[in-house]
């Protein structure tokens, strides 16, 4: 059961023996005060690098060290989280010991299965050393910092150099350094490609094979020079055997590994094989046959189906044999770090305590005399700020003493639970909402403010498992994720539960692909203007991968959908949902004029995300998402009445003044409030003559491609008190679809959760 | 604020409105003169937004402009007659440094003048705002041009602005003011409420439909 599981796991994998990897470096800082050609200050490069790691979370490969997180601290640092691995190549290495032909192949091969996934995906490592070949307890390669290179966009964002000097190939030593704020260069040198990693690998197995280090003792520019060199040597492999006395140990190997050791240690770019090519080069024959190609997890949203390969062990007790109890690491790497995060850990700490982060007290990095032209005495270049790529280990004692007292079926809830579906005293009915079927000993929980149970690890942890579970077993269980996104949604698993929401199904990436995002359409300009204000404080929505990616989302939902909205009507309708449910508020705002022309458009437009911040904006559109298409109207109407004392005791210019600049609006009782006003709202109230007729079956948003089940789920949630009017869907927007051409539409979000 | 008879000063609430294409910076304009600031981020404004600014025009009058920020968006074309009514002047802004701001000049004046007239018929008062003139690249002078165009399009007159430095705002606002006032003689605001019984002074303010109907 728990291999099925995690086999169909469209997310990364479990943790299994892996730990949580911590390192950090520094993004060159830039000048101040100086403005883009847009007259817009400069991203700052941790920005721009933040945006960039985005997709290596999506890197998934079981060669490949999974990236987890980055965060940003002062001064231009940043924190990377990745799976990590005690272990590693550089363990040879202080041994002194030779590795076995065999072993040699077997780590070369595995190398190069991660290098040609990379390739594949466009990205090369660049920094391939000794220290970042990690292996698991299974003495399988995992590749740590491969992702370097690509977040740092090649190593133009950062000071240090990327790569370690004996492993450099000379085709990157021919490049020179480069340094953007450096006037004397031009431009940037080219990028390097996949075939300067497999030059690195070449140095990495010689030195296995040699049982010793290459130009350990000479000084680096040395060591540049020597490789430089090496172009006019015939027999590269031997030139270097006798540079480090180990010529009879070579001379020994066998002739497949003394064949790999030219192919990688050759000189000419043009000449040296590709990872790929490698891969199917006869030195692997012995090898190659040990391995099955990698499979991609079949994901959540695709044309196939996802256990139709499912393969069972003949006894499957086998799969029941996992008595070790180590649940939290059948979880799913991000999961535990998500968790680790709630359970008190603190990147910066962790760093700090290692002395990686070394902070002084500012004063101390005064220099103790300066001269007028600004030359400084006194005080030693500050260290602090140099590479230090060492990876701290995160300490999972906290978060596992924490969970402790979780029992390990709380790991594998049974979803199918009478007795936990029908809690009598549930506090869940209070708030009118159905019953969810968390353990029981978390009802409690369940009755405390929002923002505090997304901040409890416990709490977080059986809802993360529960929507995992549910997602996983989408769209059969799609009832049962409506019903638990009522209680709420658990913010690690936001994106795939509001795609689940929005019936989203098939293949949803590839219809993204299939859309022209690049052909010019009028809307551009808007789009245009508009990105670069559009919740700008946060660091993704900022930087300029995220730009791109909003680009095309915006872009594709606009060419996606030419149909339009009747618009006007909306705002009419609203008015007599004002008039329904506060006549008196009605009346006053009626008489001053104050109509909702004035201040609701934006609202309305899109969906509340132009006049609320982001985090409040993820908690009203859980909800809105299980609403029908007059949901809004009660959020508005729910707006007006936290505002209603202010608005009865003024006329027109302090309430339209008032609405210029919105008050602190308490979102958690507006939600509340807003579904408390649609149970109450009788649906002709809220009859639009030209609203979107429910959707027909099979129609995602993207077309009329067939899906296999939503009509089995057409009268799906009767269950709740407001008796089946949830089920209805309602028009969405994106984040600031505001500025595009037509106004209310459905199904945005999910191409937001895809690519973003 | 609601005893209008009891000083000699008059006070006036005039209602004046911001248009012209997406990101010329109306909105950037609006806050440099109400509340002398700028930022590089304002957002995007969708369908209104408002500032009112307080004039203390000299010692015997007061003036309340009531500042309409329309959203830039063709899209608002039907929503833009809720907008303009009962209008007494209007500013219409472009951005220097891109042409088709200034070609779509003529069409928010056109907008705006079938829309929206002043009691006895006539357009009301409109400025041209040539906005963004710090970041402007040739500095050539096409005063003469612009006095040309403006007497064709039936503009007052026009500025060179910038939010960002601060150039021309309060002197493109005063300049309006003043042909508002100039309209608006005879027509003090308090007294346009006469015909009016109150039973809340708060409802005062509230009283937009005064000014020129």
């Amino acid at each position: 059961m728990i291999n099925c599981v995690s086999a169909s796991s469209p997310e990364m994998r479990p943790l299994k023996d892996a730990q949580l990897g911590a390192f950090t470096f520094f993004a060159s800082a830039l000048p101040h005060d100086v403005c883009g050609s847009n007259g817009l200050p400069l991203t700052p490069n941790s920005i721009k690098i933040l945006g960039r790691f985005q997709i290596l979370k999506t890197v998934t490969h079981p060669r490949l060290c999974q990236y987890v997180d980055i965060s940003r601290g002062k001064h231009e640092r940043l924190i990377v989280v990745a799976e990590h691995y005690e272990s590693g190549l550089s363990d040879f290495q202080k041994q002194g010991k030779t590795a076995s032909p065999g072993k040699v192949l077997q780590i070369a091969y595995e190398v190069l299965e991660g290098l040609e996934f990379m390739n594949k995906h466009g990205m090369v490592h660049r920094a391939l050393s000794a220290h970042n070949v990690l292996m698991d307890c299974k003495g399988n390669v995992k590749l740590a910092k491969f992702g370097l290179y690509h977040m740092t966009d090649h190593g133009a964002d950062v000071d240090f150099p990327i790569g370690y000097p004996s492993y450099l190939a000379p085709e990157v030593i021919a490049q020179g350094s480069f340094h953007p704020s450096d006037s004397s260069h031009d431009e940037a040198p080219l990028p390097s490609g996949p075939k300067t990693d497999v030059w690195s690998l070449g140095v990495l197995l010689f030195e296995l094979c040699a049982g010793r280090r290459l130009l350990q003792n000479i000084e680096i520019s040395e060591r540049l020079k020597f490789i430089l060199t090496l172009g006019c040597m015939d027999d590269i492999v031997t030139v270097l055997a006798e540079e480090h006395g180990c010529l009879d140990t070579i001379k020994e190997l066998p002739e497949n590994v003394l064949e790999l050791l030219r192919k990688c240690l050759t000189f000419l770019p043009s000449k040296r094989p590709t990872p790929a090519e490698l891969l199917g080069d006869p030195v692997f024959n012995g090898v190659s046959s040990c391995y099955t190609p990698f499979q991609r997890p079949v994901s959540l949203f695709s044309s196939s189906l996802r256990c139709a390969h499912l393969e069972l062990p003949e006894d499957i007790s086998d799969l029941c044999k996992d008595d070790d109890e180590d649940y939290l690491s059948e979880r799913a790497i991000d999961e535990v770090y998500h968790l680790w995060c709630l359970a008190g850990g603190d990147l910066e700490k962790e760093l700090t305590n290692k002395e990686i982060i070394q902070s002084k007290p500012p004063i101390c990095t005064l220099p103790n005399f300066v001269l007028e032209d600004g030359e400084s005495f006194g005080q030693g270049r500050d260290r602090s700020f140099l590479l230090d790529d060492t990876t701290v280990t995160l300490s999972l004692c906290q978060l596992r003493n924490r969970l402790k007292d979780v029992a390990g079926e709380a790991y594998y809830p049974l979803l199918e639970d009478e007795y936990a579906i029908s809690i009598p005293n549930s506090p869940l009915l209070q708030s009118s909402l159905p019953q969810s079927n968390s353990s029981n000993e978390l009802s409690a929980t369940v009755t405390l403010p929002l923002i505090i149970r997304e901040r409890d690890t416990e709490y977080q942890l059986i809802r993360i498992i529960l929507f995992d579970r549910l997602l996983k077993a989408y769209p059969y269980k799609k009832n049962l994720v409506w019903k638990e996104a009522r209680v709420d949604i658990p913010p690690l698993v936001r994106g795939l539960a509001w795609a689940a929401l929005l019936g989203i199904e098939g293949d949803i990436q590839a219809k993204y692909e299939s859309i022209d995002k690049d052909t010019p359409i009028p809307t551009d300009r808007q789009i245009e203007v508009d990105i670069p204000r559009c919740h700008q404080y946060d660091e993704l929505l900022s930087s300029p991968q995220g730009h791109i990616k909003f680009r095309r989302v915006l872009k594709a939902w606009v060419v996606s959908h030419p149909d339009l909205v009747y618009w006007q009507e909306y705002l009419t309708v609203f008015s007599q949902m004002i008039a329904f449910h506060d006549p008196e508020l009605s009346n006053h705002l009626n008489e001053i004029g104050f109509i909702p022309d004035l201040y609701a458009i934006p609202w309305f437009l899109t969906m509340f995300t132009h006049v609320f911040p982001l985090h409040k904006i993820f908690h009203l559109w859980d909800t809105l998402l299980l609403g029908n298409s007059s949901f809004p109207f009660c959020i508005g109407v729910a707006i007006l009445q936290q505002l209603r004392d202010r608005l009865l005791a003024n006329g027109f210019n302090e309430c339209i003044l008032l609405f210029s600049d919105l008050p602190e609006i308490d979102i958690e009782r507006c939600v509340r409030e807003s579904i408390n006003l649609f149970c109450w709202t009788p649906k002709s109230a809220t009859y639009r003559q030209h609203a979107q007729p429910p959707r027909a079956p099979g129609d995602n948003g993207f077309g009329k491609t067939a899906t296999y089940y939503t009509s089995d789920y057409q009268d799906m949630p009767k269950t709740d008190l407001c008796d089946g009017m949830w089920q209805e869907r309602f028009p969405v927007s994106v984040l600031s679809t505001a500025e595009l051409e037509q106004p209310v539409r459905e199904g945005a979000p999910l191409s937001v959760y895809c690519v973003m | 604020m609601a005893g209008g008879s009891v000083s000699e000063c008059k006070e006036y609430l005039f209602k004046v409105l911001v248009i012209g294409e997406l990101g010329v910076g109306k909105t950037s304009i609006i806050k440099r003169y109400v509340h002398q600031l700028f930022s590089q981020h304002y957002r995007a404004t969708i369908g209104v937004d408002f500032a009112l600014k307080v004039i203390n025009w000299d010692s015997k009058t007061l003036v309340r402009l009531q500042l309409w920020d329309i959203a830039g968006q063709e899209r608002f074309g039907n929503m833009t007659r809720v907008y303009y009514k009962e209008a007494v002047g209007a500013f219409v802004v472009f951005d220097v440094t891109r042409g088709s701001t200034f070609e779509a000049v003529s069409k928010w004046k056109h907008d705006l003048d079938s829309k929206v007239k002043l009691a006895n018929g006539s357009p009301i008062p409109s400025v041209l705002l040539a906005n963004k003139c710090d970041q402007k690249k040739e500095t050539s002078n096409n005063t003469a041009l612009m006095d040309n165009f403006c007497k064709e399009t039936g503009f007052l007159g026009w500025f060179e602005t910038s939010a960002k430095d601060n150039i021309n705002v309060d002197e493109a606002a005063r300049f309006l003011v003043e042909s508002i006032l100039a309209n608006d003689k005879g027509l003090p605001y308090e007294e346009s409420n006469g015909d009016r019984i109150k039973l809340d002074q708060e409802t005062v303010a509230a009283e937009s439909k005064s000014g020129c109907c």
